[in-house]
C-alpha cells in the first residue's frame, strides 16, 4: 500500500516537473511516463493482493485516458490562451481522479477525493474566469451541491464506523484495504438518504442533477472531460465501496429507487440534449443520460451481486468515460475551428479536421452500440444482468428493461444528433476560423476514440473471460463500417464545398 | 477443419471479395463484377455444395434469395451510380457490404454470428445506407428507423440471447450451433413469447407498428429500399422461424400474430392504392405481402404443418424477388425522369423497352399472371386457405387476407404500369441512355422470377405436399402460359414508333449531364 503512495507522489511530483519543460517532446514523454508509472504501481499493488480487479480495470484505462486528456491539454491551453497553471492542475486533477480510483482503503479514497474535487472546482473556477460569459455560478453550484453533499456523505460513514463499531475499531478498519477488511455496519433506515446523497448529486442523478450541466460547460474543454468521463462515475464507485461495509435487507426498495431515478434521469438528460444548441451543454445533458443508465446496472448489482451485475456497472463506467473524454476533447476542437461552441450551425466539420474526426465517429460507435465497441458489450452485459436478476424480482426486471431500453434509444438519438456535425449540408452557418485544424489537438482526440474499440479489452484480463468472442470477432466489421462511413462524410463533404466554389 | 474455423474463413473470404470488388468499382469495371459475383454466389454455393455448411431450410432459402438479388442491386447500383454521380465506389461499398453482411446473416451457424451481423446490418443501414444520396436530409429517417424499428427488434434479439444465456451460460449461448437439429427447445411463459414475436414482426412492419417502413423505405435512396424491402424485411420472417426453432413459443402469441398480419395485410393494401408516389405504393405493398407472411407463420405456429411452412417459404421467396425489382426499377425511374410522381409519369416504356419488359414481369408477379412465381403463390395459399377453412378459422383469416391483397395488388400494379404506358407515343421521344448493365440487371431479375417455377413444382413433386393432379394442372398452365407470354414480349419488343435517334440526353426534366 506504501508503495502506491509512494507512486502518486513520485508521479505528482513528475509532473510538476514536466510542467516546466519548454520542448513538446519532452513533456509527452515525461507525462506518459508518470501516467504509465501509475498504471504499473497499480498492476504490481494488485498482485500483492491489496486492490481488487474493479481498481486495476478502472485505474489501468483510466490512466490510458489520463496520458491523452494531458497531451491534448499543452496545445489547448496555449491554443485557448488559458493561464498556464491550467497544465498542471489538469495532470493533478486527473492523478487525484485515477488515484480515488486505485485505493485501497476507505480513507485513503476519501482523502484523495477530497483533493479531485478542491482540484475541479479550481479548474472550473478558472474556466468561468476565462469564458466569454464571465461570472457565473457553475463553481458555486459545483461546491455546494456536488462537493458539499459528498463531503456529508463520507463524513456520516465516518461517524457511522465509530459510532456502531467501537471507536478504535472503526478508524483502523476504514483504513484497511477493502478486500481484507471485516466491518460490517447495520445501518439505521434514518441515516441511509444521507449516506446515498452525496454520490447521487455526483452521479448528478433527478433530482441533484441541476448543478452539472453549467459546470461542465464553463469548464475548460479537458476538465470538462475528466469531469464528465471519469468524476461523474466516481459516484456510482464510491456507492460500490460503500456497499463492502453496509448491511441491510431493505436493497429491494433502494434498487428500485436507482432504476426509477436512473430512468427519470435518461428520459430528462436525453430529452435536453435533443434540444441543445451549446455541444458542452448538449455533452453535459448527455451525461446525465448515461449516468441514469449506470444507475440501473447498480440497481441490478445491489439486487443481485455477481459476477455478471458487477461486470455490467464497471463496464458501463468504462463506456461513458470512453466516449465522453473523446466527445468532451473534440468540443474543444470545435471551439478552436470555429470560434463559437454552437454548433446548430456548424456543419463539415469532416472537412477541416478528417483525424480527429475518425476517433469522434468512433466514439459515436459506441453512443450507438455497434458491435466491436465497449458500446456495444455494455448495453449487452446490460441486457444479460437484467435476465439474471428475472428470476429475483420480476417486476423490477421489467423496470431495469425498460430503463435501458430508453437508454439504447435516447443515447442513439443523441449520436444521430451530433453525426449531423460532420455532414456536409448547404446550411452551414457558421464558417470555420482556422481552416487546417491543429494535429497536435487531434491526434489525441483520435486515440482516445479508438479506446473505444480497445476497451472491451480490458474485461479479458480481468473479469468475464466469456466475453472475448463479443469483443473480437466484430472490431474488423466495425471498422470497415468507420472507414465507410468517413468515406461517405468526407464525399458528401466535398460535394457541398464543391458547389459553393462553382457557385462563388 | 473446425466449423468455427471454417466459419472465419468463410466470411473474410466474402466480405473481402466483395470489398475488393467494389472498391476496384471505377478502375476496373469487369474485374470488379467477377469478384463481386464470386462473393455473392459462388463461395456461398460452393459452401453449401461442399458440405462445409449444413444449413437449416428457411436459412437455405433466404441465403439463396438474398444471393440471387445480390448480384442484381449490386450490379445496377454500379450502372446508376455511375450515371448520376460519374463514380460509385462510395455507394458500391455501401451497398455491397449490407448484400455481403446479409448473406453471412442467413448462413450463420453460431449464435453470436446472428447477433453481430444482425446490430452491424441495422447500424449499418441506419447511420450509412440511409443517408448515402441526400445526406443530412435523411437524417429524420434514420431517426425514425432507430426508434421505431431497430429498437424493439434489437431488444427482441437480446431478450432471446438473455434466454439462451440463462439456460446455457453465457458462452455457450453464444457458441451454440444454430443449424444443428438436436437443441433442446426452452418453454417460455405467454409473457416473453408476445414479447419476442411481436419485436420480430415489428421488424416485418406489422400493424401497430407499422408507420415506420413507408417513411424509410420510401426515403431511402432506390437500392437500399430494394435491399430493405425485398431482403432486411425477411430477417423479422428469420427470426420467427429462429423462434419457434428454439422455444416452444405459448398459442397466445400466434394469435396475436395472426391478428397483426390480417390488419397489415389489409390495411397495407388500402394504403398502397392511396399513394401517388411510387416508392410509397411499393412501401405499402410491402406492409401487406409481409402481413400474409405473419399470417401464414402465425397459422403454422398454431397448426404446425409442413405444407404451411412450404408456402411461407414460397412467399418469401416471391416476395423478395418481386419487391427487390421494382425498387431497383424506381432508382432507374428516378435516373431517367427525376421524380417518383405516379401523374408526372407514364411515357416510360418509349424510353427503354428492356426495362420495360422487365417491370411488366416483376406486376405479373406482383398481381399474379401465370408464368410467374406470383401466381404460383397465391394459387397454393388459396388452395390451402379453402381446405384449412374446414378445419380451422385461421383458414378464413388467410383467404380473407390473400383475396383482399391479391385485388388491391391489381390495382396498384395497374397503377405503377401506368408510370410506362400510360401516354401515346411521342413524336419524337428523347432518347435516354441507360447503361447495360442497369437494364441487364432488371432482365435478370425478371427471368429469375419467371424460371423460378420450375425447381418449385419440382419440389413440390418430390415432397407430395399437394395432390399430384393439382400440381400437374398447375404445370400445364405454367408451359402454356409462358409460350404466349414468350410469343407476346417478343410482338412488344419488336414494335416501333419510329423513333429516331437523336442527341443523347441524359435527364428528361431537362437537366442535362
Amino acid at each position: 500500500m506504501i508503495e502506491l503512495i509512494f507512486s502518486y507522489i513520485f508521479s505528482a511530483l513528475i509532473l510538476m516537473l514536466s510542467h516546466r519543460f519548454k520542448s513538446r517532446e519532452l513533456k509527452v514523454l515525461t507525462k506518459s511516463f508518470a501516467f504509465a508509472l501509475i498504471a504499473i504501481a497499480t498492476s504490481l499493488t494488485y498482485y500483492a493482493g491489496v486492490l481488487d480487479v474493479v481498481s486495476l480495470v478502472l485505474g489501468i484505462s483510466f490512466s490510458a485516458i489520463a496520458i491523452l486528456v494531458s497531451i491534448y491539454t499543452i496545445h489547448y491551453a496555449r491554443e485557448q490562451h488559458y493561464p498556464e497553471s491550467l497544465e498542471p492542475l489538469i495532470d493533478l486533477f486527473l492523478l487525484a481522479i485515477i488515484a480515488t480510483y486505485t485505493s485501497p482503503s476507505f480513507i485513503m479514497l476519501v482523502i484523495t477525493w477530497t483533493i479531485s474535487e478542491v482540484l475541479g472546482f479550481t479548474l472550473i473556477r478558472m474556466g468561468e474566469e476565462h469564458s466569454i460569459e464571465g461570472s457565473l455560478t457553475s463553481s458555486r453550484g459545483f461546491i455546494l451541491t456536488s462537493t458539499m453533499t459528498y463531503e456529508l456523505s463520507v463524513f456520516t460513514m465516518i461517524t457511522l464506523s465509530l459510532t456502531l463499531a467501537s471507536a478504535s475499531v472503526g478508524l483502523i478498519e476504514l483504513s484497511k484495504p477493502f478486500v481484507s477488511t471485516t466491518l460490517t455496519l447495520n445501518v439505521p433506515t434514518l441515516v441511509l438518504p444521507l449516506l446515498v446523497l452525496g454520490f447521487l448529486a455526483k452521479a448528478a442523478l433527478i433530482p441533484l442533477h441541476f448543478w452539472l450541466p453549467s459546470a461542465h460547460t464553463a469548464a475548460p474543454a479537458p476538465a470538462s472531460a475528466v469531469l464528465s468521463g471519469l468524476t461523474v462515475s466516481l459516484g456510482f464507485y464510491g456507492l460500490y465501496r460503500l456497499l463492502t461495509y453496509l448491511k441491510f435487507n431493505y436493497a429491494t426498495y433502494i434498487a428500485w429507487f436507482f432504476i426509477v431515478t436512473g430512468a427519470l434521469s435518461t428520459l430528462y438528460g436525453g430529452l435536453q440534449a435533443l434540444s441543445q444548441r451549446d455541444v458542452k451543454r448538449l455533452l453535459a445533458y448527455s451525461s446525465i443520460a448515461t449516468s441514469g443508465f449506470i444507475s440501473v446496472l447498480f440497481a441490478m448489482y445491489l439486487v443481485n451481486p455477481s459476477t455478471v451485475t458487477l461486470w455490467g456497472l464497471v463496464l458501463g463506467i468504462l463506456m461513458h468515460a470512453a466516449y465522453k473524454t473523446t466527445l468532451f476533447s473534440e468540443a474543444g476542437l470545435i471551439e478552436t475551428v470555429y470560434g463559437t461552441r454552437y454548433i446548430h450551425g456548424v456543419r463539415g466539420f469532416v472537412a477541416v479536421t478528417l483525424i480527429s474526426s475518425i476517433g469522434g465517429i468512433a466514439s459515436l460507435f459506441t453512443m450507438i452500440g455497434v458491435p466491436g465497441t465497449i458500446g456495444f458489450v455494455a448495453k449487452i452485459v446490460a441486457i444479460y444482468s437484467v435476465f439474471s436478476v428475472y428470476n429475483v424480482d420480476v417486476a423490477l426486471a421489467i423496470a431495469a428493461l425498460i430503463g435501458i431500453l430508453i437508454y439504447m434509444i435516447i443515447s442513439a438519438l443523441i449520436a444521430l444528433k451530433y453525426i449531423r456535425l460532420y455532414y456536409g449540408e448547404k446550411t452551414a452557418i457558421v464558417k470555420p476560423v482556422v481552416l487546417k485544424a491543429p494535429v497536435d489537438l487531434q491526434v489525441p482526440i483520435l486515440i482516445l476514440g479508438l479506446l473505444n474499440f480497445i476497451y472491451g479489452f480490458t474485461v479479458l484480463g480481468a473479469g468475464i473471460h466469456e466475453l472475448w468472442l463479443l469483443l473480437l470477432a466484430p472490431i474488423p466489421l466495425a471498422m470497415v463500417f468507420l472507414y465507410i462511413l468517413v468515406t461517405h462524410l468526407k464525399a458528401l463533404t466535398e460535394r457541398v464545398l464543391y458547389h459553393e466554389l462553382g457557385r462563388g | 477443419m473446425s466449423l468455427g474455423e471454417v466459419k472465419i474463413v468463410y466470411a473474410s473470404t466474402v466480405l473481402g471479395l466483395v470489398l475488393l470488388g467494389s472498391y476496384v468499382v471505377d478502375s476496373n469495371p469487369r474485374l470488379s463484377r467477377i469478384l463481386r459475383m464470386l462473393g455473392f454466389i459462388a463461395i456461398p454455393a460452393l459452401m453449401v455444395l461442399t458440405g462445409y455448411l449444413h444449413l437449416h431450410d428457411y436459412q437455405l432459402v433466404l441465403m439463396l434469395i438474398a444471393s440471387i438479388i445480390a448480384v442484381g442491386v449490386s450490379l445496377h447500383s454500379e450502372g446508376y451510380y455511375k450515371v448520376l454521380y460519374g463514380v460509385s465506389r462510395r455507394f458500391q461499398l455501401v451497398v455491397d457490404v449490407i448484400l455481403a453482411s446479409l448473406i453471412l446473416l442467413f448462413s450463420s451457424s453460431y449464435f453470436i454470428e446472428l447477433i453481430i451481423y444482425w446490430f452491424f446490418l441495422d447500424l449499418f443501414v441506419a447511420f450509412a445506407a440511409i443517408t448515402m444520396e441526400h445526406g443530412a436530409e435523411n437524417l429524420p429517417v434514420a431517426s425514425t428507423y432507430i426508434v421505431m424499428c431497430i429498437a424493439p427488434s434489437d431488444l427482441a434479439l437480446l431478450t432471446m440471447w438473455a434466454l439462451l444465456a440463462l439456460k446455457y451460460g453465457v458462452i455457450n449461448s453464444m457458441l451454440i450451433d444454430i443449424t444443428s437439429s438436436t437443441l433442446e427447445r426452452i418453454q417460455l411463459d405467454p409473457v416473453i413469447s408476445s414479447l419476442l414475436l411481436f419485436g420480430f414482426a415489428v421488424k416485418m412492419g406489422q400493424f401497430p407498428l407499422h408507420s415506420w417502413l413507408p417513411v424509410v423505405h420510401g426515403k431511402s435512396p432506390s437500392h437500399v429500399s430494394a435491399i430493405l424491402s425485398g431482403i432486411i424485411v425477411k430477417m423479422g420472417a428469420y427470426a420467427y422461424f429462429l423462434t419457434t426453432q428454439l422455444f416452444n413459443v405459448q398459442d397466445i402469441a400466434s394469435y396475436i400474430l395472426a391478428i397483426q398480419g390480417l390488419v397489415s395485410a389489409i390495411y397495407g393494401s388500402f394504403g398502397a392504392v392511396m399513394q401517388t408516389n411510387i416508392k410509397y405504393l411499393l412501401a405499402y405493398s410491402t406492409i401487406s405481402y409481409c402481413g400474409i407472411i405473419t399470417l401464414l407463420f402465425a397459422a403454422h405456429v398454431m397448426l404446425k404443418l409442413d405444407v404451411l411452412r412450404l408456402v411461407l417459404l414460397l412467399v418469401i421467396v416471391f416476395h423478395s424477388l418481386t419487391k427487390s425489382l421494382m425498387f431497383i426499377n424506381t432508382g432507374f425511374i428516378y435516373q431517367v425522369a427525376n421524380t417518383y410522381d405516379i401523374y408526372r409519369l407514364g411515357y416510360l416504356y418509349y424510353v427503354d423497352r428492356r426495362v420495360a419488359s422487365a417491370v411488366f414481369t416483376a406486376l405479373m408477379n406482383l398481381t399474379g399472371i401465370p408464368p410467374s412465381i406470383g401466381f404460383l403463390v397465391k394459387v397454393l395459399i388459396v388452395a390451402l386457405s379453402i381446405a384449412l377453412t374446414l378445419t380451422h378459422p385461421i383458414g378464413m383469416l388467410l383467404l380473407i387476407a390473400i383475396v383482399v391483397s391479391s385485388v388491391f395488388s391489381i390495382a396498384y400494379g395497374a397503377k405503377f404500369m401506368s408510370t410506362y404506358i400510360s401516354t401515346l407515343p411521342r413524336i419524337h421521344p428523347k432518347i435516354v441512355l441507360v447503361p447495360l448493365i442497369e437494364a441487364f440487371a432488371e432482365l435478370y431479375l425478371a427471368v429469375v422470377s419467371l424460371i423460378a417455377p420450375i425447381p418449385v413444382f419440382i419440389t413440390l413433386l418430390a415432397l407430395k405436399a399437394f395432390s399430384i393432379d393439382f400440381i400437374i394442372t398447375l404445370v400445364l398452365i405454367y408451359s402454356a402460359t409462358i409460350i404466349a407470354y414468350i410469343v407476346f414480349m417478343r410482338w412488344a419488343y419488336a414494335r416501333s414508333y419510329g423513333v429516331e435517334v437523336g442527341d443523347v440526353k441524359y435527364w428528361l426534366s431537362g437537366v442535362e449531364a
